[in-house]
């Protein structure tokens, strides 16, 4: 007779059970509740085997690095900001999203690893805000804009792949190892450019072949560029209002209706959204 | 057979804990993830030698844990009306149902 977890259970379920621990470790599950990435946690990563076709899924830090930052100190700094040596705040440097335009000129700090060290980070969804700016009494727009949260996601996928660049990082004062990702973003696509209307940008999101090209292909400057900002198309994602306190909410894909709120339209249609992504 | 739902969520003590749901080696796993630092773990419902069916973590060791959420999950689909059935690994032909 054997016990688990001090329960008694025949030797074939002990047997099993120790099988199945096994299976459990190497099972990719998330790991984490929703991500916010200004608290620099950890996000599912698919990175390249060194040499092969093949990937590890792995966990980095959302928040690019760059080679320069390799001490602690130089890290909280670049990601909370510091007061410099006249006394002036020095701000944080914002890392966790490339811009596909941007990332391979000359002397930019995500060139090398847009270059080398491409990954996908697997989402199955992502939140964006959409600004409105109430009339004012006087029939003018008012100067503050009212927030709307939206949840979005790509039709029947429960997983879809963005596209990620990685950087590695050994801190010299504490011999600690750290991955550190950024997800590209491209021009936002119809759907997102509504929501998203502040900057009108989205992350690249890729097909499967674009994401298979994106991490095993040995690719030109210009194939990287233009994978980098292939823009998903607008009728295969989906959106939906959600509360606007959904960072604390037991269910934060919820979908939420503000009366007040023109409806999205094309690709967007809130009442074919399913009530959660996981639904 | 109800299907299970990838992702839910289930409220311990104030705290939203996120449940995944797996299917390993037709054994049907609950994989918890904490809002503060407690490291995340799985759990599941399995057969005792006298036929008892109990909460375990998988691996061992979060035994207390995993006998005080399991009952959470076991109530939050008791709540939706929906009596998942899970596949043992010692009694097939028994529906492990929660």
């Amino acid at each position: 007779m054997c016990y688990y977890s001090g329960i008694k259970v025949t030797k074939e379920d002990f047997i099993w059970l120790k099988g199945l621990e096994k299976e459990v470790a190497n099972y990719p599950f998330l790991d984490r509740i929703l991500i916010n990435g200004f608290d620099y946690g950890k996000i599912p990563v698919l990175k390249r085997t060194e040499g092969k076709e093949d990937f590890d899924i792995v966990e980095m830090e959302w928040g690019f690095l760059p080679s320069y930052v390799n001490t602690t100190e130089k890290m909280m700094n670049h990601r909370r900001g510091y007061a410099g040596a006249d006394g002036k705040f020095r701000p944080p440097l914002t890392t966790l999203n490339a811009m596909s335009e941007e990332m391979l000129k000359p002397g930019k700090m995500f060139r090398s690893a847009a270059l080398t060290r491409r990954c996908l980070v697997l989402s199955s969804g992502f939140y964006e805000w959409r600004h409105v700016f109430p009339m004012g009494k006087k029939g003018q727009p008012l100067k503050t804009a009212v927030k709307y949260p939206h949840h979005i996601a790509v039709k029947d996928r429960k997983y879809f792949y963005m596209a990620g660049i990685w950087s590695p990082v050994t801190y010299t004062d504490t011999g600690e190892y750290a991955e550190t990702v950024a997800i590209i973003t491209t021009a936002a696509n119809p759907l997102m450019e509504k929501i998203h209307n502040s900057k009108k940008r989205m992350p690249t999101i890729l097909t499967d072949d674009l994401a298979y090209e994106w991490l095993f292909g040995d690719l030109s400057e210009e194939r990287i560029s233009e994978i980098a900002q292939y823009q998903f198309p607008a009728e295969q994602m989906e959106a939906c209002t959600i509360a606007k306190d959904f960072l604390s909410s037991v269910d934060p894909t919820a979908h939420v209706r503000f009366e007040e709120l023109e409806a999205l339209d094309a690709g967007a249609d809130d009442d074919k959204r399913q009530a959660s992504l996981f639904g | 057979m109800v299907e299970l739902e990838k992702i839910f969520y289930i409220e311990l003590a104030g705290q939203k804990l996120q449940v995944e749901t797996a299917t390993i080696s037709k054994q049907v796993l609950f994989h918890i993830c904490f809002p503060d630092h407690r490291k995340p773990f799985t759990i599941s419902r399995i057969y005792s030698f006298d036929r008892q069916r109990f909460w375990t973590s998988i691996p061992e060791g979060r035994f207390r844990e995993a006998q005080q959420i399991g009952p959470l999950i076991e109530a939050y689909y008791r709540a939706k009306q929906q009596i998942p059935e899970t596949v043992s690994q010692t009694a097939p032909q028994e529906a492990n149902s929660i």
